[in-house]
């Protein structure tokens, strides 16, 4: 027998607990999650390193009252915080930017486009105004795979 | 199974006088100098190798690891999508920066205008229009209309700007195309995805999204510029 600590058992321990508080996060993301319009073409891009604009439904789950958007009632949120009109997401999406993206300049924040897949585009439309008036060059619409 | 040799049971009538006589001397040859370990798990290593156990183990819960993280990530596809920004004003200084190349075209910039068809109604199910499927079903339910023409279907539009971009030389001239997408407001998301999709498919790679058109009357000329690289 060995005179070192077997640390198979720690190692399995921890990627047990790993993979259980990555399902838990899943899952306590979906809570607030959108139906995504389907797409069968596009590129991956790593969600964690962008600043995401999730528009869902009224009748969504979430403990948020939904609020007017374009004439439809929708949840907005910057990076899981809501918002309740235009002005509040313009100035949710400076904060965000300045405390995650440090010293980039807003023309090159990577941002995403999370919207549910039955909303009309008014609903979404004031996302795209708040970027256009920040100087936002581009964004990514996320879209569910499909084959 | 080569081990080490070990003493036959000795049958003969004078066993019990020799073992006797020579038990002393014998079992001291036969004893190793250390006293050897005789566990299950010393026994099982020496015939079979190494334990294989933990690693096998820890292998899995790897390979359930990235199982797991690949079913998160996989599911999703993005769309990149330029945004409108509106016209700078032009002065000789901006003009000679970007005048540098004499030899380049300057970029063609489409607008089309995204409406539903019977678009007094506000928005509510309707069959959704697949860029995938456009050819076949006609896409009837969302019309385009391409800087100000009349409304057609989205399907025709997208074989429309589909053949801009096909053909010899299509490479450079999707480089030159830019579409500027303004859907009205009533139309569904799910279908200007479907419309960007179908874009993309089409070898078009610069895209803008706009700001809403009105519901019916299809945008004139443009007015907002999209971001040059």
């Amino acid at each position: 027998m060995s005179d070192s600590i077997n640390v198979t058992p720690l190692i399995d321990v921890v990627m047990c607990l790993i993979i259980f508080f990555l399902i838990v996060g899943k899952l306590a993301s979906d809570a607030s999650a959108v139906r995504l319009a389907p797409s069968g073409i596009g590129r991956s891009a790593d969600a964690g390193r962008a600043v995401v604009v999730a528009i869902a439904t009224a009748d969504s789950p979430s403990s948020v009252a939904p609020s007017d958007w374009g004439g439809t009632r929708a949840r907005v949120f910057v990076d899981g915080q809501p918002a309740k009109n235009i002005a509040e997401l313009e100035s949710l999406l400076r904060e965000t930017a300045q405390r995650r993206f440090p010293g980039r300049a807003l023309a090159e924040l990577p941002v995403q486009i999370r919207a549910d897949r039955e909303l009309p585009f008014a609903a979404i439309d004031p996302a795209f105004q708040a970027c256009s008036r920040l100087g936002i060059l581009g964004v990514n619409l996320a879209t569910e795979r499909t084959p | 199974m080569s081990g080490t040799p070990r003493a036959q049971p000795d049958t003969t009538p004078s066993a019990p006088a020799r073992r006797a006589a020579g038990s002393t001397a014998a079992h001291a040859a036969r004893r190793p100098a250390r006293l050897r370990r005789r566990d299950a798990l010393h026994h099982h290593s020496l015939h079979f190798g190494p334990n294989m156990t933990p690693m096998v183990d820890v292998v899995m819960v790897i390979l359930v690891f990235f199982m797991a993280s690949a079913a998160f990530l996989g599911p999703e596809w993005f769309l990149p999508s330029l945004i409108a920004q509106p016209p700078a004003p032009a002065s000789p200084a901006s003009k000679a920066a970007t005048s540098t190349d004499p030899f380049a075209l300057a970029p063609v910039q489409k607008v089309i205008t995204l409406t539903r068809r019977g678009a007094a109604s506000p928005a509510g199910p309707s069959p959704p229009f697949s860029s995938s499927t456009a050819a076949s079903a006609g896409g009837a339910s969302v019309l385009a209309s391409i800087d100000g023409a009349p409304a057609v279907p989205a399907a025709e539009a997208l074989q429309s700007i589909t053949a801009l971009v096909a053909g010899p030389g299509g490479s450079a001239a999707a480089e030159k195309l830019e579409i500027l997408l303004r859907p009205a407001g009533n139309v569904a998301w799910r279908d200007v995805i479907a419309f960007r999709e179908g874009l993309k498919r089409g070898g078009v790679t610069r895209v803008g999204m706009g700001p809403a058109a009105a519901d019916r009357a299809p945008a004139g000329a443009p007015d907002l510029d999209l971001p040059r690289r």
